[in-house]
């Protein structure tokens, strides 16, 4: 008499669900409705994403403004320098920083800063505008020696 | 009407950007491994004759005395200037096709109540303003016309750079001021022809009956011909479809002879191209290697091979990519060559939805997508923190092999520490 063997099919092996998701067992967040996006600072200092470029300043001619050397620049190519404006243009082939002033007929790249002087624009300077900073970012930590000294001065 | 909107130099007006001291004077971008000329300032193509594909070495001369500068192709920022441009020109014209890095056609049948020529000066004093570039716009009903209408606003109308073709006489016109070999589409091979039937410019070429288009240059020449006469043929792409490859193979700047230089060589155009994979979201299921010596050696130190490799899983991580990848480069390499390029390419490409797990290796879902998580992290830093900043072993660290890039500008848009620096002093 000849055996006869059973098999039962196993379920196919390769169908496999590949990334299958876990089911959860506990209640969803009570929050995930109010989601919002987090704040960008993108979004407050470019207002024109095409037109925003940084920049590194080196040099002292604009701490009046609250510029100091290594800080990093915003910007915007897109906008046109209105009275009292920091901008960046470029003045014999070297990128410059100073505030745009007009000063009746005559127009003037002003530093603020006792120690240098203004320059005039006239139609010989080799001068162009490139964009407007809207916004500059001071590094607060590069800074604290300099708080430290004046504290020190405060409580003498 | 169709806007071919296409940028001057690009790679020249890309410099001069943030390198004021390169404006008005002679230059030129090299090719990959500072081979040749590709891209020229007016003054380079003028004073000096330079061409597109001049080489390094007849300029080198002029580049030491100061009369010509150079600079080493720069595409990372040769990318984010074409993305500025394009990002502005959809605000104007929103239906656009990237066509290239530096060219762009916009479908302008939406914009049925607008002055035309107005919005595309307007634009291009935008562009100029806003990136530095300049460019030109031409105007047509077609692509082909758009682009003869492109080249008529460079040569003639500098000022404003856009040439709006808009009736029968300024298309008749500018047809005949087109030579048959400066038409979109109709290779030199087909100009010979033509000319030697009497064929000299785009306006002889749409006076042929069409029959006989046909017969001559097959029904591509035909479609350039309907092109000409005003009616669409070349559809718009707006989505490109995903790449059927995504291939990396570059030449060494010197020669390599050992298995490890092109070992890390190879491990690194195959990560490059795994980002790309991940980034349209496809996985690959072949691997195609390849590499020669010099076509130019002598006959018996010549030496050409290649191979592939069918993976049992399409993937996309660029770990089991290099492994498979460098398994096959050791079938190929044969000692005592001296190499001068390696390449890859990543075949057989799928979206990543559609993978099939095979037979005899059923993915593990928990580890799959842990491996994807750690995939988008590193795609992520490397976006973030520039190119290799985490980086495959494999890929070695020397770059011993790696492109001669001797004249490279920084990555002034992309890379916080190679930002411009501004006098205030």
């Amino acid at each position: 008499m000849k055996e006869i063997r059973l098999y039962q099919r196993q379920p196919s092996s390769t169908l496999i669900p590949l990334f299958a998701d876990k089911i959860h067992a506990g209640f969803e967040s009570p929050a995930s409705d109010y989601e919002e996006a987090r704040i960008d600072l993108n979004d407050y200092v470019s207002k024109h994403v095409e037109a925003t470029y940084f920049a590194r300043v080196a040099g002292d001619c604009m701490i009046g403004s609250g510029i100091y050397p290594e800080d990093l620049l915003v910007v915007d190519t897109s906008l046109t320098p209105s009275q009292g404006d920091i901008v960046v243009g470029v003045l014999d082939s070297e990128f410059i920083l100073r505030a745009y002033y007009k000063h009746g007929e005559k127009e003037y790249l002003m530093p603020d800063n006792k120690h240098y002087k203004p320059i005039e624009i006239t139609e010989t300077t080799m001068f162009r505008i490139w964009g407007v900073v809207p916004q500059s970012v001071l590094d607060q930590r590069r800074r604290n020696s300099a708080r430290i000294n004046r504290f020190e001065q405060l409580l003498r | 009407m169709l806007a071919l909107i296409d940028s001057n130099n690009f790679y020249v007006s890309a410099e001069r950007v943030f390198q004021p001291e390169l404006r008005d004077k002679a230059g030129c971008v090299l090719s990959n491994n500072d081979g040749c000329a590709i891209s020229r300032s007016n003054e380079a193509k003028e004073d000096f004759k330079i061409k597109m594909g001049t080489p390094y070495f007849e300029m080198r001369e002029k580049q030491q005395m100061g009369l010509l500068w150079m600079r080493s192709s720069n595409y990372t920022l040769y990318q984010d200037m074409m993305r500025r441009i394009t990002g502005i020109v959809k605000k104007t014209f929103p239906d656009q096709e990237i066509y290239s890095i530096d060219e762009c056609f916009c479908d302008l049948t939406s914009l049925k109540y607008v002055d035309l020529e107005q919005e595309a000066i307007a634009l291009r004093a935008k562009i100029l303003k806003w990136t530095g570039i300049p460019v030109c716009i031409g105007l047509g009903s077609t692509r082909t016309l758009a682009k003869i209408a492109n080249k008529i606003a460079k040569k003639k109308f500098k000022e404003t750079g856009v040439f709006f073709m808009d009736t029968p006489e300024k298309i008749t016109e500018a047809l005949k001021a087109t030579e048959i070999d400066d038409v979109w589409g109709i290779g030199p091979r087909y100009a010979i022809k033509l000319i030697k039937e009497g064929v000299y410019t785009a306006y002889d070429f749409i006076q042929l009956p069409e029959d006989f288009v046909l017969k001559l240059m097959t029904i591509q020449g035909r479609r350039t011909y309907r092109e000409l006469k005003g009616e669409r043929c070349i559809p718009m792409e707006y989505n490109r479809p995903d790449k059927e490859g995504i291939s990396t193979a570059r030449s060494f700047g010197g020669f390599e002879t050992e298995l490890a230089p092109l070992e890390e060589a190879m491990a690194t155009y195959v990560a490059n191209a795994a980002v790309k994979l991940r980034s349209q979201g496809s996985v690959c299921a072949k691997i195609f290697v390849y590499a020669h010596t010099s076509k130019f050696a002598v006959i018996s130190d010549r030496y050409t091979a290649e191979t592939s490799v069918c993976l049992p899983v399409a993937s996309n991580d660029t770990a089991l990519l290099i492994t498979e990848a460098l398994k096959a480069l050791k079938r190929i390499y044969v000692k005592g060559y001296r190499y001068q390029k390696v390449g890859i390419e990543l075949t057989d490409l799928k979206p990543y939805s559609q993978v099939q797990g095979s037979l005899f290796q059923q993915v593990d879902s928990d580890k799959e997508k842990k491996l994807q998580r750690a995939l988008a992290v590193i795609d992520k830093l490397n976006l973030d923190y520039g190119k290799d900043t985490i980086r495959y072993a494999a890929m070695g660290f020397d770059k011993t092999w790696s492109m001669r890039q001797e004249f490279l500008s920084r990555k002034y848009t992309t890379r916080i520490q190679d930002i411009i620096v501004v006098k205030a002093k």
